[in-house]
């Protein structure tokens, strides 16, 4: 530095100002200081901040009408449907394929599909009806491809499907609504919606568990959820009854929302499977409770997973439970017959 | 000195100290990228331990509502005891021991659920009951205007399942979204 090029007082004092209030600024964008550890001295929350239902997780034995008696292994890492059909086949879907499995728990055959399916069906004559998020298609006992519905929009989220006759219905849990299609899949009719002006007392689905199935008492019964019901409808959309009332205890349905799936027995009987306290319960034709299929800890391995189980009743009376932890369907048998333990 | 030339020098020294700072903290976040503490709902078990692991007094942690996947139910679980005598927000029938979650009647049978956050301790409680039986839409954050953001938190040491992490200050929530689940 030559004696002309000097520093002068004023910038060197700027450059210093400037320097420090950069080290500042760094500084003052770092995060806090470390910090150890909350107080040592604090208490636990006390069992008020607790949430526990381990009370409603119980079953008394004696409430316990049905033993489980076996299992099928159906293969499917994501079991998402099932349906009971003529001679008892059963029709388990999941991983874009339903697969077909005699009432010995032997494989039969195979549907491939080309979405995954979302709810299932068995038909007269061998038909099958599966329902996918937006639309349904029916196939022949061999797998041929018969109808295929259009798309309906795309709020549609449909999680249940019934045939009565040559009408199939489907319940949308996007729309919250039931769905009528005539034989060649085109729409006949809406009805359910909360508000849609056609006197029911409109369906309620908090979440995607909305199912339905149709009687041989010539009954569409829905689960209408929001509302803790299991209802009969009249198959052009007219409300008849509903049965069901929400509560922890055993006689209830719990939670926010529940029956998710429902199925009934060859004598008239419902069995209903609950989500949360998961349990599979047993009503007489009018919705009086019987009993327990099975309870929370029976049907619940890890606490983390809860399942969902999928039921079907087959003609012997046994209940079918579709468990979508282990893609297995466990079988249970009414207790008075608890003879041999179907296993492969 | 003059007062002139003193008060001119003072604000050239605020000036250009301030200019640094701001450059400093600039160059800071743009070395580091900010980020903050998060939890993952997808992954919280609702054990409780936010509510006692924050270096605060009151948690940071606090439960917020995701309107979008609320049911709207009349019967809210996260809401109400497992057996309520009575749907009304009848002190013995609510479920937060703080009284921390309003109830307000939409349109029959909906209802809308709000957390008021002063009175929330984050023990998670109603977490449970809304995930057990409903769809989550009640599910646990740590709210910013209220972390200190430490550098090594607490609460995620004591996390059993590891659901919190540093996350994006410019993305500071994580909700509930299909987009989300792992």
């Amino acid at each position: 530095m030559s004696d002309n090029e000097q520093l002068n007082r004023r910038g060197f004092l700027n450059a210093g100002l400037l320097a420090t209030g950069g080290v500042a600024g760094w500084l003052s964008g770092c995060d806090q200081a470390p910090q150890s550890s909350a107080p040592k001295d604090r208490k636990p929350l006390d069992k008020r901040f607790t949430y526990d239902v381990s009370e409603y997780e119980k079953v008394d034995p004696a409430q316990l009408l049905f033993s489980e008696a076996g299992q099928i292994p159906t293969g499917l890492q994501t079991a998402t449907c099932l349906a009971i059909g003529a001679d008892d086949l059963l029709y388990v879907g999941g991983d874009q394929v339903i697969k077909v499995f005699g009432k010995d728990g032997q494989p039969r055959s195979a549907i491939t599909l080309g979405e995954q399916p979302r709810a299932v069906v068995a038909a007269e004559q061998g038909r099958v009806f599966v329902a996918f998020k937006d639309h349904f298609e029916a196939f022949d006992a061999a797998g041929k491809s018969l109808l295929k519905s259009a798309a309906l929009d795309a709020k549609a989220h449909l999680t249940g499907i019934a045939v009565a006759g040559e009408a199939v219905f489907v319940a949308d849990a996007g729309n919250r609504e039931v769905i009528r299609f005539e034989a060649q899949g085109q729409i006949a009719g809406r009805f359910g919606k909360l508000g849609g002006g056609d006197g029911n007392p409109g369906f309620i689905v908090p979440s995607p568990y909305f199912h339905l199935l149709a009687g041989a008492d010539g009954l569409l019964w829905v689960a209408n959820p929001g509302r803790h019901q299991v209802q009969a409808y009249m198959l052009e959309g007219k409300f008849e009854l509903g049965w069901g009332q929400p509560a922890m205890c055993a006689e209830g349905f719990c939670g926010c929302c529940n029956p998710a799936y429902f199925a009934r027995l060859p004598d008239g009987r419902f069995v209903t499977s609950e989500k949360g306290l998961v349990r599979i319960k047993v009503y007489d034709a009018k919705g009086k409770f019987l009993g327990m299929v099975a309870g929370h800890q029976q049907l619940v391995k890890h606490e983390q997973t809860l399942p969902v189980y999928r039921v079907a009743c087959d003609s012997a009376g046994r209940v079918l439970a579709l468990d979508p932890t282990t893609g297995n369907i466990r079988i249970f048998v009414p207790k008075e017959n608890e003879p041999q333990r179907t296993q492969r | 000195m003059k007062r002139r030339t003193f008060f001119s020098g003072l604000a050239r020294v605020a000036a250009v100290l301030g200019l640094g700072g701001l450059a400093g903290r600039l160059a800071r976040r743009a070395q580091a990228g900010h980020t903050v503490w998060q939890i993952d709902p997808w992954k919280c078990t609702s054990c409780g331990k936010c509510a006692t692991e924050c270096v605060l007094e009151l948690s940071a942690v606090k439960c917020v509502q995701f309107y979008d996947i609320c049911g709207y139910c009349d019967f809210c679980t996260g809401y109400f005891e497992p057996q309520p005598n009575k749907l009304n927000t009848g002190a013995e029938n609510q479920l937060c021991p703080t009284g921390a979650i309003n109830r307000k009647f939409i349109e029959d049978p909906y209802y809308e659920y709000s957390i008021n956050e002063p009175l929330c301790v984050g023990c998670a409680k109603c977490v449970k009951g809304c995930t057990l039986f409903g769809n989550g839409s009640f599910h646990l954050q740590i709210r910013h205007d209220r972390c200190l953001n430490c550098n090594e938190c607490s609460i995620a040491k004591a996390c059993p399942v590891q659901a919190i992490s540093r996350v994006p200050a410019g993305k500071p929530y994580l909700f509930k979204t299909l987009e989300g689940k792992k």
